[in-house]
């Protein structure tokens, strides 16, 4: 196990850093120009304030040693500054990340319990209402893009019924969680039955799977009550694939819910993507990547060690 | 050579025979070809053409005049909307077309090869696959700059991988079978065994995957254009229909201007997927449940963990 | 997936998933607190208050900061406010301004004539600042001598007890109109902080200030809530809370009772308020010009080529249609209904043979691709009115491309000029500034060059000291632009306040909100 661990680490540095560097060289593609970006097209300061600030943030050396420069900064977690609104990347972060976690997390635990649930019992009872109801929602999560849903919930909820906010995360006056539900409700739901369409489809072939597996029907010749087979033998066993796809999942947390959060203006990491992209705002569109990067090569990591426990052939063969 | 030719024929013949009683495919053909006739036959079928501005007459409600209503410029929602497939779905097509055509080169190159190779393009594929895709599209876009060539591009530069592992799978199956351990013995060159012998055998998959992969596309083609980043606004497709809802007062008072572009796309995307499974059920007879084998397992953790 | 049921049932199956359905809480406007919508540094969300050395105008700029002068509603004339009163010599080359004694920071510090100093000198070194004061304050005797260096004064500003003397090059009409925009900083907060920074320094999270309001509590990403300034030496304001937000949806935000104050230029928005019968509107008309900059190399580099572009889009029916009565159709930068507007200029109409007949003359060549271009894509509106502009080009056979910007709009309007059209915008603060584009090294310069013409015209107009004379200018500046229409003027956008009808003691003569001027704040009562 240790010598497994000590290769997948041996894998992960050199990646990192490749990632790293595309990342860098590829955003000075770009074609902006940094220190123009920040002054708007009706400005009248001099040049010579914006040369000094272009001095100041090191744009004048070799490109080679701004990469080590930020390469350090990054490491140190002085990510730089916003090209748009001048904040610091860290702190936009620090603030908008709480948001896309809150609203992705909930979304993910939801979506999970729900179709563990559903595709249990559509997986047990072939053709039943659990079956029927996640054939429906199959087709809506593949038919449907999320901020068509997130459009159609809006329409009626926020506007034809008014029962809940139009979008945002919080209010003036809002304090606890409890205050902000309401904020929460259509965005979750979004994401909610975009993300229930597959997993309820891969649980419940899971669960078929495992029906039919030898010690299923030994369970059940043996006079087994129905409910434990599907509890302590089906479910348990269909447990494995589930959690390997969610932790494929994982970086979803850092930029799973763009759509949705363009659609209720939510302010999280996607909505910072959008804008960033809108206007090339690159050095927070190089962090944000990096970051995302850093959580999938994390997530990989973890998936191959649940692999690896699950199917010790894993580890004897290095992680393929 | 007649009767390789005959046989040919009737596998193409078993082939069609089980395609069109498969209910499913037939469903979805129908459903798609409708949408793409009356694509091409937009302007004919709605009596205006897409890009006819009538100002005065803007954000009309549907009517016997306009069936789908009239946008802030007057111009006729159905005729827009029906236009709006031809670019969708050419971007859909193309994309798929060049994303599949990356994935089955790469796929079977490290399939067949094996060892550092593979290990290097595996590990690519993992971290594109990861990649919340919308993510990678938007940086090359960023990059890139807007435009339809560029949209088709990037897709396939983000969207190989899922064909990548399913030909990557079937190779490593492959080519230990017998016929090609004679075509090694035979002193064939590699490309030869690779792109002529094996890779004929390895269709089916490719032919799903690029059927479904039309389906992905043309979803992320409108949530690119939604946010405004994907095809230039003054050619209609149907994500560029869909920009009109980033505006909240036409989200909440003037629906038809995106509930039928929506539409469409739901409609099109079920019959490519319908398609899609009934493409699967005929050329495999492996995939007969929804029990999937595992190397299509595989395959489908990967594109789910990188949808959305 | 094999078997399908007829209904999708998407709709009814979220109805479901949103178990506990929640009235969200709404709270109407009191003397207590009242909501403002604003838009704020960065988007999406509120990060910092904006630097009013950049833009002013929104209502934390009005509560919080305060000038020499206090505007009236006419941006024009001003009342004493930090400082007494103000003398010009006999030349108008000097003013002594004279600073009121006993006003005091909210950190309990004087203001004193060096915070004035301070601030004036160190506008002409940040980074993003306002033109109308970068234009007016290099006109300061010594002001080359602080432009991008580390000196922090300027020979021209001396101080003499609580008198600022400046000494001016030329006499500047619009110099006290200026001072009365220019938000006067604390020294002794931000002497020793970054100045090329200074927009975006921690400062503007939690303010000294000298204003009537101070942040009570700031909610990075959400909301800030301003409250009295018990330092403020003026009459303590009636609203105990003002809170800004963003609002994502600024109509269902006003229905709901969750914002009681915004103004807006978007014309769904507008419509859409019209059916909101808690609030009352004010349209303003305020100097919003939307133009087109025409690159003046490349197929339109003939005038009458340009000068076809008026008869070749229907203004006359696509801007009403997009913007309504928001948007007013102008053909010069001195609109008609305008003081001094030269009548001669011909009002543009759609005329598709003369457009063409004055292509033709100007030997146009239709097999280029004409690249129209705007930064603005986040607008619905412009997006529309640029699609609609595409379009009516291209039924006159040119070949057009209409793209957003790819690069930063700085950049990319002025360096790299990959395009023929781009549309700009521009919030003036008087017609000068409209003319001072076209003089403007670091902007339009770079693409039409040098313009003697503009540059003698608009440095006599900053010195006129009559209406005959500035009327004369004006008439020679409408003059030289229409010979050579770098910039085709499209349309005025209004601006509307809308405001809950809950809040009294509001003026009865709004003025333009993307300026400060005398709106009476600390008299605004809820009920």
């Amino acid at each position: 196990m240790v010598s497994f661990l000590i290769r997948r680490i041996a894998i992960f540095v050199p990646m990192a850093l490749t990632i790293s560097a595309l990342i860098f060289f590829a955003s000075r593609l770009s074609p902006i120009d940094p220190i123009n970006a920040m002054v708007p097209p009706d400005q009248a300061a001099d040049s010579a304030n914006l040369n000094q600030l272009r001095q100041e943030l090191g744009l004048n050396d070799h490109i080679i040693l701004q990469y080590f420069h930020w390469l350090k900064n990054i490491a140190t977690g002085e990510f730089g500054y916003s090209l748009q609104s001048g904040q610091k990347i860290s702190e936009i972060l620090a603030l908008r990340m709480p948001a896309t976690l809150e609203l992705v997390l909930s979304a993910l635990i939801l979506s999970t319990l729900l179709a563990l649930t559903l595709g249990l019992f559509a997986g047990a009872n072939k053709g039943g209402i659990a079956d029927k109801l996640s054939r429906i929602l199959a087709v809506v999560g593949i038919a449907m893009p999320d901020f068509f849903i997130g459009l159609a919930l809006l329409n009626i909820f926020a506007y034809r019924v008014s029962w809940l906010p139009t979008g945002n995360r919080v209010a003036p006056g809002q304090v606890t969680l409890w205050d902000r539900l309401p904020n929460l409700i259509l965005p979750v739901a979004t994401l909610t039955i975009a993300m229930l369409a597959v997993l309820i489809r891969y649980t419940r072939n899971s669960v078929l799977d495992t029906l039919n597996k030898d010690f299923v029907k030994t369970a059940r010749s043996k006079g087994v009550p129905e409910w434990r087979v599907l509890y302590s033998h089906v479910f348990r066993n269909s447990l494995g694939p589930v959690m390997v796809l969610l932790a494929f999942r994982l970086p979803l947390l850092v930029g799973g819910s763009i759509l949705v959060e363009a659609v209720f203006q939510w302010p999280g990491v996607g909505t910072t993507i959008i804008a960033a992209v809108t206007a090339s705002d690159y050095p927070v569109i190089m962090v944000v990547s990096m970051l995302i990067a850093m959580v999938i090569l994390i997530a990989s990591f973890l998936v191959d060690i649940v692999k690896s426990i699950l199917d010790p052939r894993v580890r004897l063969r290095g992680g393929n | 050579m007649q009767k390789k030719k005959l046989e040919h024929q009737s596998t193409a013949r078993i082939f069609m025979s089980n395609f069109l009683h498969n209910p499913s495919a037939v469903i979805g053909l129908t459903i798609i070809s409708a949408m793409i006739l009356s694509a091409v036959f937009a302007v004919q079928i709605s009596g205006a053409a897409p890009e006819y501005i009538d100002p005065i007459n803007g954000r009309l409600g549907p009517s016997l005049d306009h069936l789908m209503g009239t946008d802030q410029l007057g111009r006729d929602m159905l005729s827009r909307v029906l236009s709006g497939g031809r670019q969708s779905i050419y971007i859909g097509v193309l994309a798929s077309f060049f994303a599949n055509l990356i994935g089955t080169i790469l796929g079977a190159t490290a399939g067949y090869l094996g060892g550092k190779i593979d290990a290097v393009v595996m590990r690519l594929s993992e971290l594109v696959m990861t990649f919340p895709q919308l993510i990678l599209v938007l940086i090359f876009v960023s990059l890139l700059g807007q435009g339809i060539n560029n949209v088709i591009i990037v897709f396939a530069l983000t969207g190989w991988m899922t064909t990548f592992r399913l030909v990557r799978g079937e190779f490593f199956s492959l080519r230990e079978e017998a016929f090609v351990e004679a075509d090694r013995a035979f002193g064939f060159s590699k490309p030869r065994i690779i792109f002529r012998h094996i890779l004929p055998n390895t269709l089916s998959p490719i032919v799903v995957a690029f059927t479904i992969n039309i389906a992905i596309f043309i979803i992320a083609e409108a949530g690119l254009s939604f946010l405004g980043l994907g095809v230039p606004v003054t050619t209609p497709t149907w994500g560029n229909l869909l920009t009109a809802a980033q505006n909240p007062v036409v989200v909440d008072e003037y629906w038809w201007l995106w509930v039928f572009p929506a539409m469409s796309i739901a409609i099109f995307v079920l019959g490519v997927n319908f398609v899609g499974d009934g493409l699967r059920d005929v050329l495999d007879p492996r995939h007969k449940s929804l029990i999937a084998k595992s190397k299509w397992k595989v395959a489908l953790v990967g594109r789910l963990g990188s949808k959305k | 997936m094999r078997k399908f049921h007829k209904s999708f049932g998407a709709i009814g199956l979220a109805a479901a998933l949103a178990v506990s359905v929640l009235a969200a809480p709404t709270q109407a406007a009191t003397n207590n607190s009242i909501t403002v919508a604003e838009v704020t540094a960065g988007g999406g969300g509120v990060n910092t208050i904006s630097t009013p050395w950049f833009a002013s105008g929104s209502i934390s700029h009005h509560a919080m900061f305060r000038a020499l002068f206090k505007a009236n509603a006419d941006l024009v004339s001003v009342k004493p406010d930090l400082a007494s009163g103000y003398k010009f010599s006999k030349d108008g080359k000097t003013l002594t301004v004279t600073l009121n004694s006993g006003i005091k920071w909210s950190d309990g510090k004087d203001v004193s004539v060096d915070d004035v100093v301070w601030s004036i000198n160190n506008l002409l070194r940040v980074s993003k600042s306002n033109a109308i004061f970068v234009n007016a304050f290099k006109q300061i005797v010594g002001s080359e001598a602080v432009l991008g260096t580390n000196t922090t004064n300027m020979s021209g500003i001396t101080t003499k007890g609580n008198d600022i003397i400046f000494s001016l090059k030329a006499p500047v009409n619009t110099f006290v109109p200026v001072l009365a925009q220019f938000m006067i900083l604390p020294k002794h907060v931000l002497a020793g902080e970054d100045i090329l920074k200074l927009d975006t320094n921690n400062y503007f999270r939690n303010p000294v200030v000298c204003g009537p309001y101070k942040v009570g509590t700031f909610s990075q990403g959400n909301f800030i809530t301003l409250v009295p300034n018990d330092k403020y030496e003026g009459t303590k304001p009636i609203i105990k809370e003002i809170n800004i937000i963003v609002s994502s949806n600024l109509v269902a935000d006003a229905k709901s009772g969750k914002l009681d104050y915004f103004t807006t230029n978007d014309p769904d928005t507008i419509r859409a308020m019209s059916s909101v019968s808690t609030f009352k509107s004010a349209p303003l008309d305020v100097l919003f010009y939307r133009y087109l900059v025409i690159n003046p190399t490349g197929p339109f580099s003939n005038v009458k080529s340009r000068e076809a572009l008026k008869y070749a889009i229907d203004w006359n029916k696509l801007v009403p249609a997009i913007y309504g009565q928001q948007g007013k159709v102008i053909n010069s930068g001195v609109a008609s209904g305008m003081a001094f507007h030269d009548s001669s200029i011909p009002a543009y109409k759609f005329d598709k043979a003369k457009a063409t007949a004055l292509l033709k003359e100007a030997n146009f060549d239709f097999s280029k691709t004409i690249r129209l271009r705007t930064y603005n894509q986040t607008q619905p509106a412009v997006m529309i009115l640029l699609t609609a502009v595409a379009q009516q080009l291209t039924e006159i056979g040119m070949k057009v491309e209409f793209l957003p910007f790819q690069g930063d709009a700085t950049t990319e309007l002025w360096t790299n000029r990959n395009y023929e059209l781009a549309l700009k915008g521009l919030s003036a603060f008087n017609v000068g500034e409209w003319f001072a584009e076209y003089s403007n090294p670091a902007t339009f310069g770079k693409s039409i060059g040098d313009q003697p013409g503009f540059t003698a015209l608009n440095s006599q107009l900053i010195q006129a000291t009559t209406l005959r004379e500035t009327g004369k200018i004006l008439t020679s500046l409408q003059k030289l632009e229409q010979q050579n229409l770098y910039k085709l003027p499209m349309h005025f956008l209004k601006q509307v306040v809308f405001i809950s009808k809950n809040i009294s003691g509001t003026p009865t003569k709004w003025g333009n909100p993307l300026y400060v001027y005398q709106n009476n704040i600390t008299g605004w009562s809820a009920n």
